[in-house]
């Protein structure tokens, strides 16, 4: 049966090739970063999806913070590792 | 007119008859004998008095006596009893022109119901009686030696019976010589045929040998390979030249008249549907026209055939899609419906809102891509008709009038009758049912051969109900309706969400999920707690649901064009129990060389042996490599044989608009000034001879015509080995050990193709 | 504004913009209309783009879709330029879909009779002739049909409601001279094709007698 809707994958890949003059334009080391951010989009196509909205742009957009959170966790976490292994030194030294 | 002993046997098939229907019967020694049953097919006419009287008088013009009855039915959608004429006629060819006229004259008003019903299908569901059922028939002698009259039969037999007998039947195997592929791509062979045990080569005059083959053997079955597109056609050509006939019927002249081969332009793509040779008295089935056969076997086509009441020739030929829609009917006649005619269920109207909501497929997730070890697949069984049955989603309870109370689909908000049950419901339940208990005598039985045979039988159930979703929505569905699909869908995706919840709550990580498949994984957790795991969610979905396995590893791949971003349905992992599940993967494309799938299989059979990360890494390096060394040996030396590197496409469009330099349209047209007759919707396979050669047309060749002085393009098909090899490659491992081929390789002489 | 007049054939031909073709329809409230836009596949976008006016004011709209061509992303974005809620325009879509010819013309029957074909003003037939091209029905039933359809069409026009059909042509081997047929059975027509500077272009081919200049 034919999906009159787009299916939200597609839609993101749609959206993606909308911002290929904005991309084209962006020095080449920014150029993969907005792709990367389009890959977060990709990865949570099925909430998207699910949230069946008008304004496909705002899970899209929401879906790269929660990849961009999630890394400023991931670096936090890692640092206080760190900082923890410094002050164990310290305090052995 | 003299009566005989009642006679057992098995009903092998039905035909229609100038009056009535003709029967053959098969007995317990394989004897085929024909009788006669004065079946009436009928239809029904409804409307009012002036409009009734239009109808009438169409039918008053036809000379063949007619019977009218004054009966009363029930209308599907609306399930109001309405008054109606029944119209029988004891002649089924009258009946289908008869019909034809009335669909007409419909100027005049009247509606025509079960109209468009097979004849043999009408005839089976009156009579109770079905394919391959087991009967005991009473019988008269013609006076004018013609077949004799069933004037009563017993049935013995059910179309649910999990253990059934079947007569034993001769099969004669009929192809071309010259390989599996299509024979008219390539120049004509010798037919060769086999049948108890013999294999013979039909050296010359064809007609006449198969007379001889076929009054010697007798044989029930003739089993081709392109009977249907090829080899009938030419033996009718050669038969009609000495004004014979095909002598593969068991009376004179005795083939259905053939369906011209054609290709069709539909719902957006050109199709093929080949022409069909079917035969009285006699079973042809072509193995290359039927999807039923390959997929279940002649087991699972009967098993089909019997719960559909669809002849096994026709069955053979169609999809699961008319079993389902056979059994729907049934099932509808059975409960007094009228059977409407061409689908024009319209959706009602809803909201762009609503549509935005309700449009939705299952939910098909990403996974990160990545080597995962220890991780449990939890699988819905049947989920689609399992909801379909539970929540009584059918074309008439969706959307009723009749319930402004009902409780409502989730997300798409549609009201489902709580006062009578759906036809899907009615036609599903009883099949799962059945599925269930094979599958549970699979279980239970020691005998691998009658395991294979309920195999078969349930792996035929799972099609139709895979089929019975996708034609609750399909627009030519006699019963469809859209908003039963996405009703499904909808109850879909929130089980999906309900059992992720629950997973999720327990501490697993939700690794994957796919429809109506989950992939969960908690660190130290063994096989024994996802299967208690299972049930908790069964019984917090309320939905049947099943550990389909406890994999030692699963790589999900992904996407070709990103490697950081996962795709839904590539992937391949191994289970505790040692067997291998694969999805996606180039070993599994049609258009994926023999010789790369050969290989392929072999490393995934040496890599399901690992355990883990470490051992599978070590696999790589120890066993895989020296198989990807060789198999790579011999395509650079041109050792490869031509079948060996065949690539099979679909042709979509007419061979002539093909972009001019594809390689499609090279081998297409090479095909066409062979002689061959392509038709749009066939598929060719092809050989890459020079993949980026000056001239597009020497770019690929037909397989079927190949011969020296043609080579193949050795670094193509390596960047195709190389592609599949990389899906099971991980971190580069056997990439980077295997030798980087030097610029020089361009220089060399191309393989050469073995001369045949 | 009209910009040029030409000729295509024998028949007179009138460039159009996109803002006169949409007056062109929408310029009497009462007016009932059959108009027909069809040509290159851009036809399907362009009608929905012409409801933006009628959702603005407020009016519901239905769109029949016959070769599933809707699309409420387009709808959405259309009204967030014009500072309106996508969701306001969107509920006043009513939608409904047709795959087989035998649903198109049971749809434009329904709308002929049930109470939501009477009160909507704009009626939206998007990719009207695609499911008359499918051969799985014979090519004598298909064109009966479709004759029958476009009836329906002109009769539910003859009420007062604007009917806009758009249909994109057909595949290269189809038979039939069906998009005639629909552009015989309309009041207007108009097609969209590629201009020699590779511009998408208008042309008004029937319905002309109309005075069409209107200004700004």
């Amino acid at each position: 049966m034919g999906r009159t809707v787009l299916p939200f994958n597609q839609k993101i890949l749609s959206i993606e090739s909308e911002w290929n003059k904005f991309r084209r334009a962006l020095r080449k080391e920014d150029q993969e970063l907005l792709d990367d951010l389009f890959g977060f989009a990709k990865y949570h196509s099925a909430p998207s999806s699910y949230f069946s909205t008008p304004n496909p742009m705002e899970p899209v957009l929401m879906a790269m913070l929660i990849e961009i959170l999630k890394e400023v966790r991931r670096l936090k976490f890692e640092l206080r590792a760190k900082e923890e292994d410094l002050d164990v030194r310290e305090k052995s030294d | 007119m003299s009566e005989r002993s009642p006679i057992e046997g098995w009903v092998f098939d039905v035909q229609e008859e100038a009056r009535g229907v003709g029967l053959w019967l098969v007995d317990g020694q394989g004897k085929a004998q024909k009788f006669f049953y004065p079946f009436r097919p009928y239809f029904y006419i409804a409307g009012n008095q002036s409009r009734l009287e239009a109808a009438m008088r169409v039918l008053n013009q036809w000379k063949v006596p007619i019977f009218l009855e004054r009966v009363e039915k029930r209308e599907f959608y609306s399930d109001r009893a309405i008054p109606c004429l029944k119209v029988s006629t004891d002649s089924p060819r009258a009946y289908s022109k008869i019909v034809k006229a009335l669909t007409a004259a419909r100027e005049g008003g009247f509606e025509l119901y079960t109209c468009d019903i097979p004849v043999a299908q009408l005839f089976f569901i009156e009579t109770g009686m079905f394919p391959m059922a087991r009967v005991v028939l009473e019988v008269e002698e013609a006076a004018d030696g013609s077949s004799p009259l069933i004037h009563s039969f017993s049935l013995r037999d059910s179309p649910w019976e999990l253990d059934y007998s079947l007569p034993p039947l001769v099969i004669m195997e009929i192809e071309m010589e010259g390989g599996r592929g299509n024979p008219s791509h390539r120049p004509m062979g010798k037919l060769v045929v086999k049948v108890d045990g013999e294999e013979l080569v039909i050296e010359e005059d064809p007609i006449s040998s198969l007379k001889e083959i076929l009054s010697r053997h007798a044989p029930h079955v003739i089993l081709s390979r392109w009977g249907d597109s090829y080899l009938m056609p030419n033996l009718q050509r050669l038969a009609s030249a000495s004004g014979e006939s095909l002598p593969f019927g068991r009376e004179p002249w005795g083939y259905v008249p053939r369906k011209r081969g054609r290709s069709y332009f539909t719902y957006g793509r050109i199709l093929f549907t080949a022409s069909s040779y079917i035969f009285k008295g006699r079973w042809h089935l072509d193995l290359e026209n039927s999807f039923i056969i390959k997929e279940c076997g002649l087991e699972g086509l009967i098993e089909l055939s019997r719960l559909s009441k669809i002849p096994v020739q026709r069955m053979a030929r169609t999809s699961t899609g008319t079993c389902i829609s056979a059994m729907q009917v049934e099932r509808a006649i059975k409960d007094d419906y009228l059977i409407p005619l061409k689908k024009t269920q319209v959706e009602e109207f809803k909201t762009a809102d609503e549509l935005l909501t309700t449009d939705k497929g299952g939910l098909t997730y990403k996974p990160v891509p990545g080597f995962y070890e220890e991780v449990a697949e939890i699988d819905f069984a049947s989920m689609y008709p399992t909801l379909m049955a539970k929540f009584n989603l059918s074309p008439e309870t969706v959307g009723c009038k009749c319930c402004p109370d009902a409780p409502r689909v989730p997300e798409a908000g549609f009201r489902v009758c709580t006062r009578r049950k759906g036809l899907i419901a009615k036609t599903i339940e009883p099949l799962l049912k059945k599925r269930q208990r094979y599958k549970e005598k699979i279980k239970s039985t020691q005998d691998p051969i009658v395991q294979e045979i309920y195999r078969r039988r349930q792996t035929a159930h799972k099609w139709c109900l895979v089929t019975t979703f996708g034609f609750l929505g399909y627009r030519n569905a006699r019963f469809g309706k859209i908003e039963a699909h996405e009703s499904t869908t909808a109850w879909g995706r929130e089980m999906l969400l309900r059992a992720k919840e629950i997973v999720e709550e327990r501490g697993y990580r939700f690794i994957h999920g796919l429809t109506d498949s989950l992939w969960v994984k908690k660190e130290g957790m063994k096989k024994e707690d996802y299967q208690e795991l299972t049930k908790i969610v069964e019984e917090g979905t309320g939905i049947p649901i099943s550990l389909e396995g406890f994999y030692h590893w699963i790589s999900f791949l992904p996407s070709r064009q990103d490697p950081k971003i996962g795709v839904p349905a590539r992937f391949f992992g191994v289970f505790d129990t040692g067997k291998l599940k694969v999805r996606g993967l180039m070993v599994r494309k049609r258009d994926t060389p023999p010789f790369v799938k050969k290989a392929l299989l072999e490393i995934l059979e040496i890599l399901s042996r690992a355990g883990d990360k470490r051992e599978y890494k070590v696999l790589l390096e120890e066993a895989v490599q020296p198989v990807v060394e060789t198999t790579m040996e011999k395509l650079m030396e041109g050792r490869m044989e031509p079948e060996e590197l065949s690539i099979l496409k679909r042709l979509s469009h007419d061979p002539l608009q093909y972009a001019h330099g594809t390689m499609m349209a090279a081998v297409a047209q090479e095909l066409l000034a062979r002689g061959v007759q392509l038709m749009p919707g066939e598929s060719i396979q092809m050989v890459i001879t020079d993949a980026s050669a000056k001239d597009p047309s020497s770019r690929a060749r037909a397989l079927g015509f190949l011969d020296l002085p043609h080579t193949y393009d050795r670094s193509k098909y390596r960047e195709i080995f190389m592609d599949a090899i990389r899906e099971v490659d991980l971190d580069g491992v056997l990439e980077s050990r295997l030798n980087p081929e030097d610029e020089s390789t361009e220089n060399q002489p191309q393989g050469f193709i073995t001369y045949r | 504004m009209v910009i040029k007049e030409g000729r295509v054939g024998s028949s007179p031909v009138i460039k159009l913009s996109k803002v006169s073709l949409a007056s062109l329809l929408f310029r009497h409230p009462g007016e009932g209309q059959l108009l027909a836009l069809y040509g290159h596949p851009a036809v399907h976008t362009l009608a929905q783009k012409l409801l933006a006016r009628p959702l603005f004011h407020g009016y519901g709209v239905v769109v029949l879709d016959a070769g599933n061509h809707f699309d409420p992303y387009l709808i959405s974005r259309m009204a967030q330029a014009l500072r309106r809620d996508p969701r306001e325009f969107l509920s006043k879509i009513l939608i409904s879909r047709s795959f087989t010819c035998y649903q198109t013309h049971a749809l434009i029957q329904k709308v002929c009779t049930s109470p939501t074909g009477k009160t909507s003003r704009t009626v939206l037939v998007l990719g009207c002739l695609r499911t008359f091209y499918d051969e799985d029905v014979s090519f004598g039933e298909r064109r009966v049909l479709l004759r029958k359809t476009l009836a329906l069409l002109q009769g539910i026009s003859r009420r007062g409601i604007k009917v806009l059909v758009t249909s994109a042509d057909p595949p290269l081997n189809a038979r039939g001279g069906f998009t005639d047929l629909l552009v015989g059975a309309s009041d207007r027509a108009a097609r969209l094709g590629l201009d020699q500077d590779g511009s998408l272009g208008i042309d008004l081919v029937k319905g002309i007698d109309e005075p069409v200049i209107s200004r700004r």
